[in-house]
């Protein structure tokens, strides 16, 4: 099995201090698609720019088809793709204060000449990735079907909505078959009933070409679908790196309940719960839901002490794993 | 932190204020823009000078004093005919933004103030440095008349560039496409103006004095204070006729402007 | 290869989808010649040589710069424009060249110019302006190298003055001072011939010259001989001067902006 990603101890301290990519070590072989999660801020667009070159490591070892990132082969280039939604542009902005110009004029990750039409655009790709025109007929094809990109093909990519604007950057990813893409949070903006058929597609893409892909996400069913392995950032550490069957099932039977007291509350030690966090008049604690009814945790609160208010939810992937890892260290 | 981006995000697309900012940001730039090249292109005449020595018999010092108020007469139309300016932007993209965006349309009202005043400031400097640097040796005598005479062409020449600009304004309420019509005619029209009227042919020279009057603005009143001897081939009322075209021309303009706007409204 | 004459070719057509800005664009130079047309006329009234130069020369000269100045539109700062988007770094992963492609497209941009804008002004004002015509065939081909020379010295000036967008938060300063200055002293707003003898003197240690001034002179037969080959070879040398500038620019640029992550 080839390894197609290797990164060893890298880190990286930004200018205000905090290590963005603190002694991060993994690999990812050929084939594999790996989850990336984590809070925003918690590394990931950091560690993704690592992994393209995009950003100088501070120490630590990256080799990305057997070649360091910075070195930008031209021949790598051929065979990676890499989208990201908002978060791309948000991670290192630094100095420069146009805020408005950011959110408002997003142009995508830059695949798409914002000058061009969307049929131009293709054109150039098609040109560049050296891909014979009938076989690229052929993909476009299969993509329009998919992403409904089609209808827009003669409007200049600065006309689009945002939601239009990412599914032509997918598309324009897809369509030349990369060994190795990169997606950081690629789905927002599109509209809820299309981002099923864009995850079905990657899915699909993704397996029929043994595609590997990191995929940043915050979203459950994104990684349930085309993931395999998940790596969970947290404040620039690599906290957990395996599968996602384990989080999954924790997930599914974690609850999380927010209470908000009347008066400050002592600790409760005795509270079934997993972990729990108190600050002030408010309490947050997660729960199995398997081993306890929310009937039960409910009274057992209100029995004790004076509820204002009270909200019982599913936890975040987040959490989920958070709590996972602590369950572990102790 | 990522969905209320989104949310703010999806408010701004749909109101199209990127478009608006981004518009307003780019004729910032364009105005700073333009400036530099007028600057640039004084030095050019000033060579241009250096080595012929005299323009139909303009020097370059009576050269700078005519553009002295062709600069000044522009800042102040800047600065009290900016409304007229966005007026016919808001109208395209108002109905849309207008409601939903009523203190932000303050707020790009003020970038665009901003933005105006910086070209007003511009052209106000340098009009102020053309003018010292040649009030005092193109032969003028400043007494009460002349520096009245001079005021007065200051408010003429501001209301008549006032009175251009409203009136191509009014096209913007035909075409929904073209702020290049408008701007083109009055940027490349006043350069005419850069230099004394007398060297055009006589279509220029009509076009120049009575459908886009520039040389009402300075060429005229400039020949009234230097008396030039080309002037001899004006009748020698034109001199006075400055206020007379501002007030006439403005009241067209103003007429064509609000007949256009009761159009657009239908 | 091809994908860069792809670049030059895209954009060149993609000009054809607004044909007003053209009209704009046309009736703006030919306006701009035409003041200058009047001025020279004027000028020279009652002369017929001024230190060597006729009037038809003159105005020739101004023709000839103005409407190249014109096709090499140079306000856009992409560099900039890219850091703030963040999108700059991206093209680098992407198996194109992105100077490279940048020139490429400027070509296609620039010779849709130079045919549907300058063309018809040259055209128009040749029914009433009188013009010199180039000193011979074999002239006008060294005219047309030389102004190929000077389009790519006149772009890799503007490439680096973009590059400024590394160091510095706007170069909007940097690139209109520059513009300003081939204006003044490339024989824009005032044929070169008229400068003082001093600026000249100075100006030769600039690449300003290169640009419109060189071209302008091969197309009037003004060298003769090894003052031809002198001149091509001056242009050669501000293309590579520049060129090295730009490069090692670049590489310092972008190592600060991954150091940095910004772009």
């Amino acid at each position: 099995m080839k390894t197609m990603i290797i990164v060893k101890n890298a880190v990286k301290i930004f200018d205000n201090g905090i290590h963005a990519t603190d002694d991060v070590s993994f690999h990812i072989t050929r084939g594999e698609k790996v989850g990336l999660i984590g809070v925003n801020g918690a590394g990931k667009t950091t560690l993704i720019r690592l992994i393209c070159g995009l950003l100088r490591p501070d120490s630590g070892y990256i080799r990305v088809f057997r070649r360091e990132p910075l070195s930008r082969d031209k021949s790598i280039g051929m065979k990676m793709g890499m989208v990201y939604g908002l978060s791309g542009i948000l991670a290192g902005k630094g100095k420069v204060s146009f805020g408005f110009d950011a959110l408002s004029a997003f142009e995508g990750s830059g695949n798409l000449d914002k000058d061009l039409t969307i049929k131009n655009n293709f054109e150039l790709i098609r040109t560049i990735y050296r891909i014979p025109k009938d076989l690229f007929q052929m993909r476009f094809k299969e993509l329009d079907d998919a992403l409904g990109i089609g209808e827009y093909m003669n409007y200049h990519v600065g006309q689009l909505s945002l939601g239009q604007k990412m599914r032509a950057e997918i598309a324009s990813v897809l369509i030349y078959e990369p060994e190795l893409l990169i997606l950081d949070e690629p789905l927002i903006g599109i509209d809820v009933s299309a981002k099923e058929s864009v995850r079905e597609l990657l899915r699909k893409k993704s397996s029929d070409q043994n595609m590997t892909i990191i995929l940043a996400t915050h979203n459950v069913e994104e990684i349930e679908k085309i993931c395999d392995r998940v790596m969970f950032l947290d404040k620039g550490k690599l906290i957990y790196n395996g599968s996602f069957d384990k989080i999954k099932y924790s997930y599914g039977c974690m609850n999380r309940i927010s209470v908000e007291f009347e008066e400050d509350v002592p600790d409760l030690l005795d509270l079934p719960v997993v972990r729990y966090v108190i600050q002030n008049h408010r309490m947050t604690a997660w729960y199995n839901s398997d081993l306890v009814s929310a009937k039960e945790i409910t009274s057992f609160i209100a029995s004790r002490y004076k509820i204002k208010d009270l909200l019982i939810h599913k936890p975040t992937i987040e959490e989920t794993v958070k709590n996972m890892v602590g369950e572990m260290y102790t | 932190m990522s969905m209320d981006l989104i949310q703010l995000f999806k408010a701004y697309a749909k109101t199209g204020i990127k478009t608006r900012f981004q518009y307003h940001l780019d004729s910032f730039l364009l105005s700073l823009a333009v400036f530099v090249r007028e600057a640039s292109s004084i030095f050019g005449v000033y060579f241009l000078l250096l080595k012929f020595d005299t323009l139909n018999d303009w020097n370059i010092k009576e050269i700078f004093f005519m553009f002295s108020i062709l600069s000044a007469t522009y800042s102040l139309f800047i600065m009290f005919f900016m409304v007229f300016r966005d007026f016919p932007d808001w109208i395209k993209h108002g109905d849309f933004d207008r409601i939903l965006l009523r203190p932000r349309g303050i707020f790009v009202q003020m970038i665009l103030n901003g933005a105006d005043w910086v070209a007003a400031l511009s052209h106000g400097c340098i009009s102020i440095l053309m003018f010292i640097l040649s009030a005092n040796s193109v032969g003028i005598r400043w007494n009460a008349g002349s520096i009245f005479y001079y005021l007065v062409t200051m408010i003429s020449g501001t209301v008549i560039q006032g009175a251009i600009f409203v009136f191509f304004s009014a096209f913007n309420f035909y075409f929904s496409k073209n702020h290049g019509i408008k701007e083109f005619v009055f940027w490349k029209s006043r350069r005419f103006a850069t230099f004394p009227v007398s060297i055009y042919g006589g279509v220029v020279q009509n076009i120049l004095m009575f459908v886009i009057p520039f040389a009402f603005v300075n060429y005229f009143p400039a020949q009234y204070l230097l008396r030039k001897s080309d002037m001899a081939a004006y009748p020698e009322y034109y001199m006075y006729l400055s206020p007379v075209i501002a007030i006439v021309g403005f009241t067209l303009a103003y007429v064509f402007w609000r007949f256009s706007l009761r159009y657009y409204q239908s | 290869m091809e994908k860069y004459i792809k670049f030059a070719t895209i954009k060149f057509m993609s000009n054809f989808e607004n044909p007003f800005n053209n009209i704009i664009e046309i009736l703006e130079t030919l306006l701009f010649f035409v003041i200058y047309w009047y001025v020279f006329r004027t000028l020279y009234q009652g002369k017929q040589t001024v230190d060597g130069i006729t009037c038809s020369m003159a105005v020739t000269a101004m023709l000839l710069s103005i409407g190249f100045d014109y096709s090499y539109y140079k306000g856009k700062m992409y560099i900039q424009e890219k850091m703030r988007q963040g999108t700059l770094l991206v093209e680098l992963i992407k198996p194109v060249d992105f100077r490279l492609r940048l020139l490429f497209e400027d070509m296609g941009k620039t010779l849709f110019f130079v045919v549907f804008r300058y063309l018809p002004v040259v055209l128009i004002a040749m029914l009433f302006a009188n013009l010199q015509g180039p000193k011979s065939s074999f002239h006008f081909i060294l005219f047309f190298i030389s102004v190929f020379l000077g389009y790519i010295i006149s772009w890799l000036f503007d490439f680096v003055c973009n590059e400024m967008a590394f160091f510095t938060l706007s170069v909007w300063g940097i690139v209109s001072i520059k513009n300003a200055l081939i204006d003044v002293f490339g024989g824009v707003f005032v044929p070169v011939w008229f400068l003082p003898v001093a600026v000249r003197h100075i100006l030769i240690f600039t690449p300003v010259l290169s640009i419109y001034y060189i071209p302008v002179n091969l197309y009037f037969g003004l060298y003769d001989g090894v003052k031809m080959i002198l001149a091509i070879l001056y242009q050669i040398l501000w293309i590579v001067l520049l060129g090295w500038i730009s490069d090692r620019v670049w590489k310092r640029g972008i190592d600060q902006v991954i150091l940095k992550g910004a772009g």
